[in-house]
């Protein structure tokens, strides 16, 4: 009964938040949803059903509802059916086809996950690019031969160069290969990439992840607990996800490792479902409130501390519009970072005669919304509204959007 | 046939460490300059750089070191001379030293054989050959605790202890390490002597640095993992500049297999091992309330704990597994050596502040017929590059005067060629921008080969 209803807390928190505390949305989830005519509280009231079914069904698999606290306050899977709706939907699907005992069920889920991974077609065109077989390419691995035996010329003074059998020994294609699958598979269990990815940005940073758009995907007091539950319990039902995690992980770039290692989301819940077990339940109650609480604070109070300007800047953008528009004769609105003219198409602003998207040199009788350098030239007193953000979105221009009637 | 193995293990541990100590790291960076010349001072004087008088800590940069790295060098560059083979040689021993109390310790917690397989892979990995080949005070510590580990093992009490008290002036870390010994051997007449030394050792500097570690309790936790997270180990390593091989962690990437099989082995096993899980539990410890997010020169103690680890997990590994590895091993220990000893210097010289040697090797013969020196120079803590290169006589430095850096002729500053060239007298070394080309002195390259350094200097009467 505890479990169940801390989970309930949680994930009621978490639809009041989504509803009551708007984040915005991502180029991505506005491309791959706005064609369908979906807005921002469709899509995310969706993603957090996606998150809803996988807890259920979490907690039905392994009939614990510790299960359900765990997999909703996971952080991974809240970041995941905020952000990446269609890959949770995926995760549910699946879920759904390994937790069913009909075969029609199977089949339908299967169906579904098929669907889900289709209609995720802006992440899916990652996967084309920055893939581990671009670094398993014969030709790259050969480049990369050459350059370690190259730079061990020069740096005997051009003196020395070691014997061939040596050289072939010791650097060959096949041998980088298997040392880029090893130390891709290694690169994996990344705890600071997994606990604290914005803290620990000087380490991470080092592994090619960016200074944002990155949450934890646990708790970092969650770690000897998996390590604990997998040794004590052995691998037993999820060991199929983590290999489907350790694959999708090493296949995609680190910095996408959110969605290349989703399937280990439901080992993580499992495992760690079955080691809290022998703690207090009490303890472990107010730990993922606690935990939940902190990452909610993050997630949706200080949007700009972990997430880059953009998508809070887009939608600033429009909700200026949408207040303001009866009141000006037309607008320019800065074309000058991202796809500016297709979000405020998601957001319903556009198409509209009274506004443009585009770059400008700001000439007298006009409202401009855009970069602070573009400003230049219009008095301050004309400025309306400046827009504060943590990130300079193109190089030289300044931080955050301004609003002036010129 | 055991103690032939463990020789075997010991020389090529040692070769590892001894050879071309002077040319992998590149050069000395501003701290092994600062222990090498205290040494030498020491020795010379009695007195450290500032003249203080058999210090209990050095004040150096202001940060206060530990002494006893720069007492137990003092002899050594005193008599065998001040250069970067004699500052790091304590260090190489240090390090030669820990891999056989590393198998006496393994011998006696987990038996000979696991003590034979940990000296083995402390003789080759990274991180332990890393850390000898350079003048860290971390590693001389890490022998000392090994050190008093072994003797407590052996319920020689007083002595480990002493030792223990003894290593609080070797390094900050071991202020911290003290106290768990202190509990594991509470009856002993060396927990009051080892409190005796910690306290001097506090009072004449050590708490300075005490207090200025910085780090956040909030972050405390997260940090504590990073020091467990496979990533860090095995792959990435550090961000701290100087104590990077690049394409390697801690330990060679196929050494997981075995940590992994250790950890799970320790976890169903930990109620007969508690001294290991103990120590693998409190290593982290000095460093995770620090600023740094994985510093490993501040624990050690914890790698070494790995290293045995993962010889409890070579013994568990099927034999398949470990035929199949070992091939991969030995070329891994290859592009290790060859990343440490000729890639590192090459690619990374910047990092081990080098430059000054190669310009001091120029400057030597003829600086006795100028009055005043300029030195430009990018570089933190110039002065103790030129008095350990230089092998400015450590009584003349005491009594010359200082202003900041500059000291008694050598003035570190910005040159300015069309003002400076008026200048009587004086001998300058500066970047290729700084000084004309013309009527140079000499020049210095750098090892990929670009003109790092020029000296030019100006007659009595311009």
């Amino acid at each position: 009964m505890w479990p169940g209803i801390t989970a309930g807390i949680v994930m009621v928190v978490r639809l009041g938040l989504t509803i009551g505390k708007p984040l915005g949305v991502s180029v991505e989830l506005a491309q791959g949803f706005g064609s369908w005519g979906w807005g921002e509280t469709q899509i995310r009231i969706w993603g957090w059903l996606a998150q809803a079914v996988i807890v259920i069904l979490l907690a039905k698999k392994t009939r614990s509802g510790w299960a359900a606290v765990i997999a909703a306050a996971n952080p991974w899977l809240n970041t995941l059916s905020l952000w990446h709706v269609w890959e949770t939907t995926a995760l549910a699907a699946g879920l759904w086809a390994w937790t069913a005992t009909k075969r029609w069920q199977k089949a339908v889920a299967i169906v579904l996950v098929i669907l889900a991974l289709a209609a995720d077609r802006v992440s899916l065109a990652k996967i084309t690019t920055d893939n581990l077989f671009d670094k398993l390419n014969w030709g790259y691995l050969g480049q990369k031969v050459d350059a370690i035996q190259k730079t061990n010329f020069l740096a005997t003074g051009k003196t020395y160069i070691l014997p061939a059998l040596a050289r072939k020994i010791l650097y060959n294609k096949p041998g980088l290969a298997i040392n880029t699958v090893l130390q891709r598979s290694i690169a994996l269990l990344d705890f600071e990439q997994w606990t604290a990815p914005l803290a620990a940005r000087i380490i991470t940073g080092m592994s090619g992840l960016p200074p944002k758009g990155l949450l934890p995907l646990i708790y970092y007091w969650e770690v000897p607990v998996i390590i604990y539950g997998l040794v004590k319990f052995g691998s037993g039902g999820t060991k199929w996800w983590i290999i489907g995690g350790w694959l999708g992980g090493i296949f995609l770039d680190k910095k996408f490792f959110t969605i290349g290692g989703i399937l280990f989301i439901p080992a993580i819940v499992m495992l760690v479902a079955q080691a809290v077990k022998v703690l207090d339940k009490r303890l472990v109650c107010a730990l993922y409130l606690v935990g939940a609480g902190f990452f909610y604070r993050e997630m949706f109070f200080n949007q700009l501390k972990w997430q880059y300007s953009d998508v809070y800047l887009y939608r600033q953008t429009y909700l200026w519009l949408k207040d303001n528009l009866d009141q000006v004769p037309g607008v320019v609105v800065t074309s000058k970072f991202g796809p500016m003219e297709e979000m405020l198409k998601f957001y319903k602003i556009l198409p509209n005669s009274k506004i443009e998207v585009r770059e400008f040199t700001p000439v007298p009788g006009n409202v401009y919304v855009g970069l602070p350098k573009e400003m230049a030239g219009i008095p301050e007193d004309k400025i309306i509204k400046k827009i504060e953000a943590d990130d300079e979105l193109v190089y030289g221009y300044g931080k955050g959007l301004w609003i002036a009637k010129y | 046939m055991d103690r032939k193995i463990l020789i075997v293990i010991l020389v090529v541990g040692a070769v590892l460490r001894l050879v071309w100590l002077d040319k992998s790291p590149g050069s000395v960076n501003w701290d092994e300059a600062a222990l090498g010349y205290n040494a030498y001072s020491l020795w010379k004087t009695g007195a450290d750089e500032y003249g203080t008088k058999w210090p209990l800590s050095l004040r150096s940069f202001d940060d206060y070191k530990p002494p006893l790295y720069a007492y137990l060098t003092a002899p050594i560059v005193g008599i065998f001379g001040l250069n970067e083979i004699n500052t790091r040689l304590l260090s190489a021993m240090a390090g030669v030293a820990s891999i056989g109390l590393l198998y006496l310790i393994s011998a006696k917690l987990l038996g000979k054989r696991i003590g034979l397989i940990a000296a083995g892979m402390m003789a080759v990995e990274p991180w332990a050959i890393f850390y000898s080949r350079g003048a860290w005070e971390a590693n001389l510590s890490l022998t000392l605790i090994l050190a008093t580990m072994c003797l407590i093992l052996e319920g020689k009490y007083t002595l480990g202890l002493v030792i223990a008290g003894i290593n609080v002036f070797a390094y900050h870390s071991a202020k911290i390490y003290l106290w768990p010994f202190l509990i594991w051997g509470r009856r002993s007449l060396g927990v009051i002597l080892a409190i005796v030394l910690f306290g001097i050792a506090m009072s004449s500097g050590g708490w300075a640095r005490w207090t200025s570690a910085g780090g956040s309790w909030r972050e405390a936790g997260q940090k504590y993992f990073s020091y467990f997270s496979p990533a860090n180990l095995f792959v990435r390593g550090t961000n701290e500049p100087n104590q990077r091989v690049d394409g390697f962690g801690l330990y060679y990437g196929w050494e997981i297999f075995f940590w992994g099989s250790g950890i799970w082995w320790l976890i169903k096993n930990w109620r007969k091992n508690k001294v290991l899980v103990a120590w693998l539990a409190l290593a982290p410890l000095p460093a995770v309330i620090t600023q740094s997010w994985f510093n490993p020169v501040r624990v050690l103690p914890l790698w070494a704990a790995n290293t045995m680890l993962i010889a409890v997990g070579w013994v568990q590994l099927k034999t398949w597994l470990k035929w199949l590895i070992i091939p991969w091993a030995v070329i891994s220990l290859g592009w290790f050596v060859l990343a440490a000893l000729w890639q590192m210097p090459y690619n990374h010289y910047g990092d081990w502040q080098w430059g000054f040697k190669e310009v001091a090797r120029i400057i030597s013969p003829i600086l006795d017929n100028y009055g005043h020196v300029v030195w430009e120079t990018g570089q933190a803590q110039p002065y103790i590059f030129t008095l350990f290169y230089l092998k400015i006589p450590p009584e003349e430095y005491q009594k010359a005067p200082r202003q900041g850096y500059d000291f008694g002729k050598f003035e570190f500053r910005k040159i300015y060629w069309p003002d400076d060239q008026n200048l009587p007298n004086t001998l300058f070394i500066g970047g290729v921008y700084s000084l004309p080309e013309e009527a140079t002195l000499g020049k210095t390259w750098d090892p990929q080969g670009y003109e790092s350094a020029r000296i030019q200097a100006t007659p009595t009467r311009p």
